[in-house]
């Protein structure tokens, strides 16, 4: 017989810990977290498929526009690349702030964790209006040929993942300050944290596929 | 052994607040069932249109652009609005009752994700009424699906509404995947968890993986039928139709092993209760379940093979290779059957139509995995054959099986056996009757979706004989239908284990309480019920493992 | 069954595999991309649920 968990909630121990921080595993809203992220993963395999397909079977990449080269499929010129790989150093200091948080709540630092929540999020939507002020410089649109479509697509979902990162943070904001975060329960700033970096990640591959390559 | 259940308290919500607010695991399951249902009726009803218009040669009924509707949402409300929710909502209902534990991960989520559904299947349907539903075949190849030539709402509607189909199914695969991994009873071990689970659990993974590529899928068509981008637009450039189809497999592909594992998982529970046999091999089962996830992702060109942009010898290798643990199931399934002490109640019918069916399926499957022979068949009627074999003769059949099995469970009592019986022999000769002939459509080159065919082809008989067998299917969902009906309103109790079961879902009160459990049996081994139940049988046998 | 959360790395190197392969073969970069994406996708799940899974007193 159980000596530890009742049968009626046998995920709950006797002293009303959740079992897996009674063994120390992966809670389980970060569990969840993390599951949604390798769904996310696939979700941009697809849109990254489909730029692989579309650009290694063509003729000509970038493509022709009216059977001429057109210029303003060119995004290894010195205009863009060092906008997007300062949007990139960017998003990975925000990575970096957001691990501080992470830190700084495990151990109780309620001030730093929120000063670094706050940094990430300002660093996030830096990120959001560079993003926009990239495509403003840019020179197609998403109707220009399958360069435009996927260059559009992978960018803006990205972005939009960024968008509901910073949405996430704002909410740890507002639920840091009114102190709902402590070393002991902060699965809400994990899960975050978790999410932060998946987006980092995918914007370098996205910036090495789109810029460099 | 009645178990006595606690009831808290009542507190004062109408039963219909409560039904629409419930986060629940069990009344979300029931809903999920319900919903199925419905729609299942209505799905139906669709392919009733075009097996009358196919009747007989001609247009007697309809335009070739509704007869395009027709069977573009039949497909697509039996695939996305039936078969995988019914079987998520078996999942719903019986996974933490199996497992032993209160409630799935995150409850709340659940409700959201059965929400999505009846919410979704409006907005496909909506199509309907707003100018046409969406009418380029659930596969919804470009250029048709593209806005050139699939003008109107229809297919963007249908578009929201399958990613909404598809948030709902990541968001139920998170929730098995940590409610099986981290909600388990002490003493249930990966290995001693009933098989439905682990089929539930490897279609988790295969939902969280293969749903999201969908999603893309949709997206890049969504953008290029409403904002001009020419991801599978050939008239533009860079565009690449066949790029749809590449994608949309690397989804579609596991999508049927999401349909069919569930419902093997199903079988598997029936099967050794009513042969009075543990499942033979359970071992074998889990990795053959594993075996065919895995492999399942492997295989989704095949759906391609004449488009002549294919690597052939790799698919059709790998759709070879997934027969193999395939058949280790069949035979499992009949060796739990050899030598048991079989009772043919209602849901051990369906589950033996099951493998006689689903066998049928699996065969004609293996045909299709040689290329030859699918450039000669491929969008012929054989496929619609293969299709509905191993879809309604292996999953649908494996949810009626399901239905009468777990209905005492659900609502206290049984289903009537006798209204039962009828309804499985109609099913089994109506499904037979409406898809056998279709292997000889095929073979002989009748194309699938086409309104109307020759009169001098050789097909007239073979169709107004699949027709009739669609209205025999038709005819014996009214027995079942009654069958609900008075087993709803009244009857006699079914008890904790009317069937004598062996999982955990057997220990607890029929209904369960809501909290699931008074007090568990010890978990020892696969069987638990069944080890309670012979615990004074004689000295200890070696048992678990 | 207690596994190493690491073995389950393994199943990621097999869809991994299968797409190098699939890639050596075939000129279906887009199926490449998805297998590919499929092994880390299935690297960490596998690690992640038997790293999250309850070990060690399962004897009950």
């Amino acid at each position: 017989m159980a000596t530890n968990s009742s049968a009626i909630a046998p995920h709950v121990t006797a002293r009303g810990e959740s079992r897996a921080h009674a063994q120390g595993g992966i809670s389980n809203p970060i569990l969840g977290m993390i599951l949604f992220i390798v769904s996310e993963v696939m979700f941009f395999a697809g849109l990254f498929a489909a730029y692989f397909n579309v650009r290694l079977n063509a003729t000509q990449w970038p493509p022709f526009v009216n059977e001429q080269p057109f210029e303003g499929f060119s995004l290894h010129t010195l205009e863009h690349v060092p906008v997007a790989a300062t949007l990139t150093a960017i998003l990975v200091l925000s990575s970096v702030t957001m691990q501080l948080a992470v830190r700084a709540i495990r151990r109780g630092d309620r001030t730093g964790f929120l000063r670094n929540t706050g940094v990430t999020l300002v660093l996030g939507v830096i990120f959001l209006a560079g993003q926009l002020w990239d495509y403003r410089g840019l020179h197609f649109g998403i109707t220009d040929t399958a360069f435009g479509s996927t260059f559009y697509t992978l960018t803006g979902f990205h972005g939009a993942h960024v968008l509901a990162g910073a949405i996430m943070l704002s909410v740890l904001l507002y639920r840091g300050m009114a102190g709902q975060f402590s070393a002991k329960h902060h699965d809400a700033v994990e899960a975050t944290s978790i999410y932060w970096h998946f987006v980092d990640v995918v914007w370098i591959a996205l910036f090495s596929t789109l810029y460099l390559l | 052994m009645a178990t006595t259940a606690l009831r808290p308290a009542a507190t004062h919500r109408s039963g219909l607040y409560e039904w629409l607010t419930t986060t629940d695991h069990k009344k979300i399951g029931i809903l999920y069932t319900f919903n199925s249902l419905i729609l299942f009726l209505v799905g139906g009803i669709f392919a009733l249109a075009v097996r009358t218009e196919l009747a007989q040669s001609g247009l007697q009924f309809m335009t070739e652009a509704t007869y395009n509707q027709m069977f573009t949402m039949h497909a697509s409300v039996m695939i996305f609005w039936v078969v995988i929710p019914f079987l998520a909502g078996f999942g719903n209902y019986l996974v933490p009752l199996m497992i032993g534990a209160p409630d799935m991960a995150f409850p709340r989520i659940n409700a959201l994700s059965f929400w999505l559904l009846p919410l979704s299947a409006m907005i496909a349907i909506m199509g309907f009424p707003l100018g046409g539903a969406a009418a380029a075949g659930w596969t919804s190849y470009s250029p048709l699906a593209q806005s050139a030539f699939s003008k109107g709402y229809g297919t963007d509607l249908w578009i929201v509404a399958l990613t909404l189909v598809g948030t709902s199914s990541i968001l139920g695969a998170i929730n098995f995947l940590v409610t099986i991994f981290k909600m388990r009873a002490p003493g249930m071990t990966l290995f001693r968890m009933p098989v439905f689970v682990w089929t539930i659990m490897v279609t988790s993974v295969l939902v969280l993986m293969g749903t999201p590529v969908l999603t893309s899928a949709l997206v890049m068509l969504y953008i290029d039928r409403n904002f001009g981008g020419s991801f599978f637009n050939t008239a533009l450039a860079g565009g690449n139709a066949i790029l749809w189809q590449n994608v949309f497999w690397f989804y579609s592909h596991p999508a049927v092993y999401i349909m069919i594992l569930p419902a093997m998982g199903i079988v598997s529970e029936v099967i050794p209760t009513f042969s009075r046999k543990p499942l033979f091999g359970y071992k074998a089962f889990v990795f053959a379940t594993a075996g065919i996830g895995a492999l399942g992702f492997s295989v989704w060109a095949h759906h391609m093979f004449t488009t002549g942009a294919v690597y052939l010898p790799f698919f059709s290798l790998m759709t070879f290779l997934i027969a193999v643990p395939t058949g280790v199931k069949m035979f499992n399934w009949v060796a739990t059957m050899f030598r048991g002490k079989i009772r043919f109640t209602t849901a051990m019918l369906f589950a033996v139509g099951f493998l006689s069916l689903f066998l049928i399926g699996g065969i004609n499957g293996a045909f299709l995995a040689s290329v030859p022979v699918d450039y000669h068949v491929h969008a012929t009627y054989f496929i619609v054959a293969h299709i509905h074999y191993v879809l309604f003769g292996g999953s649908i059949m494996g949810v009626f099986a399901g239905l009468y099995y777990w209905w005492p469970k659900m609502f206290g009592r049984k289903l009537n056996e006798g209204l039962g019986k009828i309804h499985f022999v109609g099913t089994f000769i109506g499904m037979n009757l409406t898809f056998f002939p279709m292997h000889l459509m095929g073979t002989s080159g009748m194309p699938r979706r086409i309104a109307d065919y020759s009169a001098t082809a050789g097909w007239n008989d073979l169709n107004l004989l699949a027709t009739i067998g669609g209205f025999t299917i038709a005819a014996v969902m009214l027995p079942f239908l009654w069958n609900v009906f008075i087993t709803l309103r009244g009857g006699e109790p079914a008890g904790d284990d009317p069937w004598e079961g062996n999982t955990l879902e057997w220990a607890t009160s029929s209904p369960p309480p809501p909290y699931n459990f008074d007090h568990l049996p010890p978990i020892r081994s696969e069987r638990p019920v069944f080890d309670r139940r012979h615990a004074n049988d004689g000295p200890a046998l070696p048992v678990g493992h | 069954m207690i596994m190493r959360p690491r073995r389950a790395l393994l199943g990621g190197f097999l869809f991994g595999g299968l797409g190098v392969v699939y890639g050596l073969l075939s000129h279906d970069w887009g199926g490449v991309t998805m297998l590919l994406a499929l092994g880390v996708a299935m690297g960490l799940l596998g690690f992640v649920l038997m790293a999250a899974s309850p070990r060690g007193d399962e004897t009950e």
